[in-house]
């Protein structure tokens, strides 16, 4: 009701304006109406009006309040999606935040975590040398299993 | 008894959506008995709730405990209208966030596979 208010002010009269002063003009209307002698035989209809429309007003709020709510808890992402600066980068004051959540770690399914090139050349080079070095180790890109199932 | 009900129904609502969002309990409790395979994401405690800070899980708190005392005041002034208005109010929220979902799964799948590897990785 306040952005409808809001949107008919700006496109009649180009301001922005506050909806408090709507809001007394129609609680004070409403004074008015439910004292006024010409309106007294309806007078019980006239309150019930203002009855429901004070409910609905109420409930909207209340609907608007916990929208708020939901939004304020979905909005934490945590700082696991701050951008980490690279090693001899400066960090900036504020990190910059990486909206997307992280990807789900499903065992046997997506890594853990994510090498940087540095650390995955380490490892290959480390595997590499594992493999040669005569120990009977086994690095297979099948993992453990081809261990566990061998010949 | 308005606000006792409004009281109850928001923290019914509160728990739902918690356990929805964060611990899958549509997945764990209704949708995996229809499908086995069903892979349930483990409950992260490193956003939402979990992760909020006291100032903001206070806020959320004093913020349902207005939404009920609002609800309840509307509840006793008029409840047929207001329960028509809180059942509008759901049914909007729940149809927009049903098309948000569906518009974001749209976009994704025209999303140009070279684009979206070099962004997910």
């Amino acid at each position: 009701m306040r952005a409808v208010y809001r949107w008919y002010c700006r496109s009649t009269r180009g301001a922005q304006c506050s909806p408090a002063a709507v809001a007394a003009a129609v609680i004070i209307l409403a004074v008015i109406v439910t004292g006024s002698p010409a309106l007294a035989h309806h007078r019980v209809q006239v309150i019930l009006a203002l009855r429901a429309a004070a409910a609905v007003s109420l409930a909207v709020i209340s609907a608007g309040i916990l929208l708020q709510a939901a939004q304020m808890i979905s909005r934490v992402t945590g700082t696991h999606t701050d951008t980490l600066p690279e090693p001899g980068e400066a960090a900036p004051a504020r990190p910059a935040r990486d909206r997307r959540p992280a990807p789900v770690a499903v065992p046997g399914l997506h890594p853990a975590y994510t090498l940087r090139p540095a650390e995955r050349a380490e490892m290959t080079a480390e595997a590499d040398t594992l493999a040669r070095d005569g120990t009977g180790i086994t690095v297979s890109e099948d993992g453990i299993y081809d261990l566990i199932e061998g010949p | 008894m308005t606000y006792a009900l409004a009281g109850l129904g928001i923290a019914l609502l509160a728990v739902g959506y918690h356990g929805v969002t964060e611990h899958h309990w549509h997945l764990r409790y209704f949708w995996r008995y229809a499908r086995p395979g069903t892979v349930i994401p483990p409950t992260r405690h490193d956003i939402r709730w979990h992760a909020a800070s006291h100032a903001r899980r206070a806020a959320a708190n004093a913020g349902m405990v207005l939404a009920a005392a609002l609800t309840g005041f509307a509840l006793h002034l008029q409840p047929r209208a207001a329960a028509i208005t809180l059942a509008v109010c759901a049914i909007m929220a729940v149809t927009a966030a049903a098309a948000r979902r569906v518009s974001k799964a749209l976009g994704e799948r025209h999303r140009a596979a070279a684009i979206r590897d070099e962004e997910d990785a």
